[in-house]
């Protein structure tokens, strides 16, 4: 269930991005929307959950994307690595983190991205990147990143509790 | 010291499987799985947009003014298109009167299709249209609308592909100036910008001046518009001047384009 529940939101964010993005003008310049919830996924799940939301969305943005297949799936995985690496020694409900680790996932995003059209020329992104694109990101992932993954985090929580109601049901059928 | 072992070697497998997929456009068909799976849900919500933004516009905001203006835009197409043809047979008449032997370079067969969805980076210029190898594309194949040149086909799936915009990096057009026919090629510079790359410094080349598509890449029939010169550099040195190209679409306004099929085909008949 919450595999499925990840799979709806999943497609739901690359379609957004895909399909609705592009007839929205005021937010042409809007980050991946897959980094809050993988950041999301990395704090508040089970490590097992977010590799197969970091392989799944990876697969799908690389997909439709233009480049290289594995470099989106690459950045997700080293951000979800990323975030359970720094869980390790700060509180997962600080704002301070929910920021810096969305930022970072931003950046990180644009320099493997850069990095790979150095690296690999046949099929890599443009060297040529301005710093208003960087920012305009960060700007986005400031203001609505944690607004998204407020969101995300309940929706996290509504399926874990119907589910748990779910078990609940069933384990009082069978002692009835 | 283990962690941070595991940490490297993950890095030099994540570089490596990047190198060899680089290399290919798909790995073993998968994209063209994960396309088949996510283009119904863009046509559906694309769709929608559309009915709403049509709704709106067709029947809330300056009802006749809109059917107005789309009626003038689609006539402006056809007439930019007939007057780049009028103009591209005349030159050719010009040209092959002293050889007598005239033949009619291009009729185009081709196939319309919707723009469903638009690459999620930046970097990358690439396009989902909702017309596959059911309907008879196949990788390779040009994509167009009247006002020029969009791209190619690399990913094919039974009802969905992937086009290669012409503003991508990866994007090459064997192309000519029209006026001058210095002959160069067209890469992209993923901005909505191209660079005309090879061209010799001996062409005058002008700010303004057409570029069509040469025919020579197997791609491209020939004549098909590209884009203006929008800026030229002759350095002191070099075989070569820096041309910049600006392509006549608008991508950012793409909705529909036609996928070429006949030139295709009698390129890669000719070809065996």
């Amino acid at each position: 269930m919450i595999y499925l529940c990840h799979l709806f939101t999943v497609v739901g964010l690359v379609v957004f991005q895909t399909a609705v993005v592009c007839h929205l003008g005021f937010m042409g310049g809007i980050y991946d929307l897959l980094l809050p919830y993988i950041v999301c996924t990395g704090l508040f799940r089970p490590l097992h959950e977010g590799l197969v939301i970091a392989f799944l969305g990876g697969f799908l943005m690389d997909s439709l994307s233009g480049g290289p297949m594995g470099l989106y799936a690459t950045v997700y995985f080293w951000l979800l690595l990323g975030v359970r690496w720094l869980i390790g020694f700060l509180h997962r409900g600080n704002l301070g983190l929910i920021f810096a680790a969305l930022s970072a996932g931003v950046v990180m995003q644009n320099v493997i991205f850069i990095c790979m059209g150095i690296l690999l020329p046949a099929r890599g992104a443009s060297g040529v990147i301005t710093l208003r694109t960087v920012g305009m990101q960060l700007l986005w992932a400031v203001l609505s990143g944690p607004v998204l993954m407020a969101v995300f985090y309940h929706i996290h929580r509504l399926c874990q509790l119907w589910l748990e109601r779910r078990r609940g049901d069933k384990d009082a059928y069978e002692v009835h | 010291m283990l962690m941070i072992v595991g940490v490297i070697v993950l890095i030099i497998v994540n570089i490596i499987i990047l190198w060899i997929t680089a290399r290919r456009y798909s790995l073993h068909g998968s994209g063209g799985v994960a396309i088949t799976l996510i283009a119904p849900f863009q046509k559906a919500v694309g769709g929608s947009i559309h009915f709403i933004r049509g709704l709106w516009g067709h029947y809330f905001f300056l009802a006749t003014v809109a059917q107005e203006n789309e009626r003038l835009r689609q006539a402006l197409d056809q007439a930019v298109l007939r007057n780049n043809q009028f103009r591209e047979i005349e030159l050719s008449n010009r040209r092959l009167r002293e050889f007598l032997n005239f033949q009619k370079t291009m009729s185009l067969r081709v196939i319309a299709a919707e723009v469903i969805g638009r690459d999620p980076s930046p970097y990358f210029k690439t396009a989902v249209i909702d017309k596959g190898s059911a309907e008879g594309l196949q990788i390779g194949m040009p994509v167009v609308i009247p006002k020029g040149v969009v791209g190619q086909v690399i990913e094919v799936s039974a009802h969905f592909s992937k086009v290669l915009l012409i503003i991508d990096r990866n994007s090459a057009v064997d192309a000519l100036v029209q006026r001058t026919r210095a002959r160069g090629i067209v890469k992209g510079a993923s901005t909505n910008r191209c660079t005309f790359e090879y061209v010799l410094r001996k062409h005058e080349i002008h700010i303004g001046d057409p570029v069509i598509s040469s025919g020579l890449d197997g791609v491209y029939p020939k004549g098909l518009r590209v884009g203006e010169v929008s800026e030229v550099v002759k350095r002191s040195s070099g075989i070569f001047q820096e041309v910049a190209m600006t392509p006549f679409v608008d991508f950012e306004k793409l909705e529909e384009v036609l996928i070429v099929l006949t030139a295709f085909d009698r390129w890669h008949q000719g070809v065996r």
